[in-house]
């Protein structure tokens, strides 16, 4: 999408973890990926890896909805990377879909809340 | 992005060319070929003969030029990062590391620009999970419904000022807009499952066997794959110009 000057690529990482439960996390990334392999975009050979990087943004999103899981991944990612390195375009990036996240989940909320996990359901 | 898809699609169903009458499965066989031999290539010689032949294909196939240098350019900027990152010793090395992702981007959309995707995702299914097989098949289906859902979408938020808005306020805009692609995808895959359980789904989407269906146009393929091994043996053995 347009946003700025320049076309985002959003992986709507974020609500697709909320929405679809991070059981499915695995086999959406991978259907998504190949999909965009197939079509240039993104490496044959990285397939695997990509699907690595994108499930594990879906798979932490629910996580994130829940206050409490969230303290327990972050504290295990900390402890199990050690650091945790953050660039900035990768801030950048994480703002603008947490941004366009907020909209959706907010209208999904008012219009659909049966969709969205309850308080607790989150992981 | 959304044209590009919508106009790939198009060419794999409506092409006439002989690629288009060839059998998926050859055709997946040589996209591996071209994919693993560019993996490989170590002299730019080879590299370069193998992204010559791969825009032969895209040529061949008819693939318009816009979309093959789309196809050819795209990995470009990832492909600077990487040299960049790895500070090759002399610009061979640096354009085979600009050329390998090149070669394996046009033979990607020679493959989906000559086979329609019942054809391409069949044998896949055979070797996939059951649900991630059937799952890839329904969901290239739906895809370009969603993306023109998501164009009239844009559209609409253009004509009502989403530019003039501060950036702040424009993204959640756009995420309640794209609320509405959600929705949508959602009722459109429930109403789906439910005309699959009425018309007496097994649990198993079945895809066609043309991916099979073996014809004299598969010589072609086979040629091709026989070309681009000699290019290899013939450009990658050091003293050959």
């Amino acid at each position: 999408l347009p946003i700025t000057a320049f076309e985002y690529c959003m992986t709507l990482a974020g609500p697709v973890g909320v929405l679809v439960a991070p059981a499915a996390a695995f086999q959406v990334s991978f259907m998504v990926t190949l999909v965009l392999a197939l079509l240039g975009q993104g490496g044959f050979t990285v397939v695997g890896l990509n699907t690595l990087v994108l499930a594990l943004s879906v798979r932490l999103a629910p996580a994130t909805a829940d206050g409490h899981e969230m303290s327990h991944t972050v504290v295990g990612l900390m402890r199990g990377a050690g650091a945790l390195v953050v660039v900035p375009m990768l801030l950048l990036a994480v703002a603008v879909e947490a941004l366009l996240g907020a909209g959706l989940g907010g209208f999904l909320a008012r219009v659909r809340p049966d969709l969205l996990p309850r308080t607790g359901e989150g992981a | 992005v959304i044209n590009t898809f919508a106009r790939i699609d198009h060419l794999a169903s409506a092409g006439r060319t002989p690629w288009h009458r060839a059998s998926a499965l050859g055709k997946l066989l040589l996209t591996g070929l071209f994919v693993g031999l560019a993996v490989t290539a170590g002299r730019w010689e080879v590299a370069a003969g193998l992204c010559a032949t791969a825009l032969l294909l895209c040529a061949s196939a008819r693939v318009p030029a816009r979309l093959t240098l789309a196809a050819a350019t795209g990995p470009v900027l990832f492909s600077l990062v990487f040299v960049l990152a790895h500070a090759p010793s002399g610009w061979g090395a640096a354009a085979v590391l600009f050329l390998r992702p090149m070669i394996a981007s046009l033979v990607a959309v020679w493959l989906v620009a000559t086979t329609p995707y019942p054809d391409l995702f069949a044998p896949m299914s055979r070797v996939l999970p059951q649900p991630v097989g059937d799952g890839l098949f329904l969901t290239y289906r739906g895809v370009f419904t969603l993306f023109a859902r998501l164009e009239r979408m844009w559209a609409t938020l253009v004509l009502r000022g989403i530019h003039s808005r501060p950036l702040r306020g424009r993204l959640p805009a756009v995420g309640e807009a794209l609320g509405t692609v959600v929705l949508s995808g959602f009722d459109r895959s429930q109403r789906l499952y439910q005309t699959m359980q009425l018309r007496g789904h097994s649990g198993r989407v079945c895809g066609c066997r043309h991916w099979l269906d073996l014809g004299p146009a598969d010589l072609l393929t086979a040629l091709v794959a026989l070309w681009a091994v000699a290019v290899v043996l013939v450009l990658g053995t050091p003293g050959t110009p």
